[in-house]
């Protein structure tokens, strides 16, 4: 553990929130003209960037599925996202972070209505501070419902901690590095499945579901954010059409 | 809520079975019809359809669309390969589809050989006919067929004159399909 504590006596944590508050939220969509949809999200300090392509053909050809689309991820932190330059070439972590997060969004999509083509997912991190599997994700299916896929439902994701023996909601870098176990989840909250569960660490049974029904609170609050900024985006795209 | 519209995200719950038929862009679990998309949700009364309108369709080819492509070949004997470059009505594709013209349905008359009606590099306007790649495209209405073409022997854009294409400076006919909606029409 570092020297400085990670929650103060009055039980504020080193960027002055409580143990259940999320960090500021910011999503934005339609941000690349050449994508079929997109979307950037500002997560606190996180900066993330998603890119959505398709369904289009698979490339190579014998990626093709005959009865479904495939879905395919590709999450990359740019080499000046971290402190230290991190390599640019695809690490374990990514490329592990990159199933994850696609296996995340694929329950969320009707991928058997576009058989044999592929929905490329691209997630550029620009600044990394924590959560940032969880930001991906949340911000991909912003991406999705922009390029027009049909989906069950939107997913919307966030991680808790157990930091200095306690649950903390939203997790900071710092937090994490130091912290004693994390857990990243994702759900489809108006469906109340859960297609992202992952834990590092040790947790007891009740840390556990103290820590599962605050993370399910910190889902509901980033959908709010998620549908908020979808119907601004459309509102703002119907007008512009009218003045048109 | 806005001017008494509704916009709608994946997930939103907009009805149940017994009281709309479902359209497009929504689903249906358990007896409750759900939106599928980002859009306007439009209640038909008269038929009792229920729509999610979408901000944009898909670029993705479906049964009956046209598309403008170009023949890349290689020239089979009974088919080929055409490139996919745009679907008309629906938004600019981002990348390429592939889809296969095949001998039974580029033209009415008999063919020989495939080469008789299409050539390597010809634009082609064509309709879908099945749902998934690579398309298997058709041209044997009379408005579908080749829309721009050169001359096999100087590379010349080639004319249509009485319904026929015409080399301007070889002054020969060329025995292709071609559309009604040739790009290059005779003065």
């Amino acid at each position: 553990m570092g020297i400085r504590k990670l929650i103060s006596e009055d039980g504020l944590r080193i960027d002055g929130r409580r143990l259940d508050e999320i960090r500021p939220i910011r999503f934005k969509i339609g941000v690349l003209k050449n994508a079929d949809g997109s979307a950037y999200v500002e997560w606190g300090k996180t900066k993330i960037l998603v890119g959505v392509y398709g369904p289009r053909e698979a490339h190579p050809k014998h990626l093709a599925v005959p009865d479904r689309c495939i879905v395919q991820a590709r999450y990359h932190m740019a080499p000046f996202s971290v402190e230290e330059r991190k390599s640019p070439a695809p690490s374990r972590r990514e490329i592990e972070l990159s199933k994850v997060i696609r296996e995340a969004l694929e329950p969320a999509i009707f991928v058997e209505m576009f058989p044999r083509t592929t929905i490329d997912i691209f997630a550029e991190v620009l600044q990394a501070d924590g959560s940032t599997r969880c930001a991906t994700i949340s911000a991909a299916s912003l991406a999705l419902a922009d390029a027009g896929i049909p989906m069950r439902d939107l997913v919307s994701s966030i991680a808790v901690a157990k930091v200095e023996d306690q649950i903390v909601l939203d997790v900071k870098d710092e937090e994490d590095k130091h912290g004693s176990a994390d857990m990243p989840i994702a759900i489809m909250p108006s469906k109340n499945v859960i297609t992202l569960i992952q834990m590092d660490g040790m947790l007891t049974y009740e840390e556990f579901k103290k820590a599962f029904e605050l993370a399910k609170k910190g889902c509901m609050e980033v959908y709010k954010k998620q549908r908020e900024t979808l119907e601004s985006y459309f509102k703002e795209i119907k007008v512009g059409l009218e003045n048109v | 809520m806005m001017n008494g519209i509704k916009v709608t995200i994946p997930g939103d719950q907009i009805g149940v079975e017994e009281e709309f038929m479902p359209g497009s862009g929504v689903y249906i679990e358990n007896g409750k019809i759900y939106s599928s998309k980002l859009g306007l949700l439009v209640i038909d009364n008269k038929n009792k359809k229920i729509n999610v309108e979408e901000k944009t369709r898909l670029a993705i080819p479906e049964v009956g669309d046209l598309i403008e492509g170009i023949v890349i070949g290689p020239m089979r004997e009974d088919s080929t390969v055409v490139e996919i470059i745009k679907i008309l009505n629906k938004k600019d594709l981002r990348g390429k589809f592939t889809g296969i013209l095949h001998i039974s349905q580029i033209s009415r008359g008999r063919l020989s050989t495939i080469l008789s009606a299409v050539s390597l590099g010809d634009w082609i306007l064509a309709k879908v006919i099945t749902s998934w790649p690579p398309y298997q495209l058709s041209t044997l209405e009379n408005d579908l067929g080749i829309i721009y073409s050169t001359c096999p022997k100087c590379g010349k854009e080639l004319i249509l004159k009485k319904e026929r294409l015409y080399c301007d400076k070889d002054k020969i006919f060329i025995r292709k399909k071609v559309s009604s909606k040739y790009l290059i029409k005779e003065d």
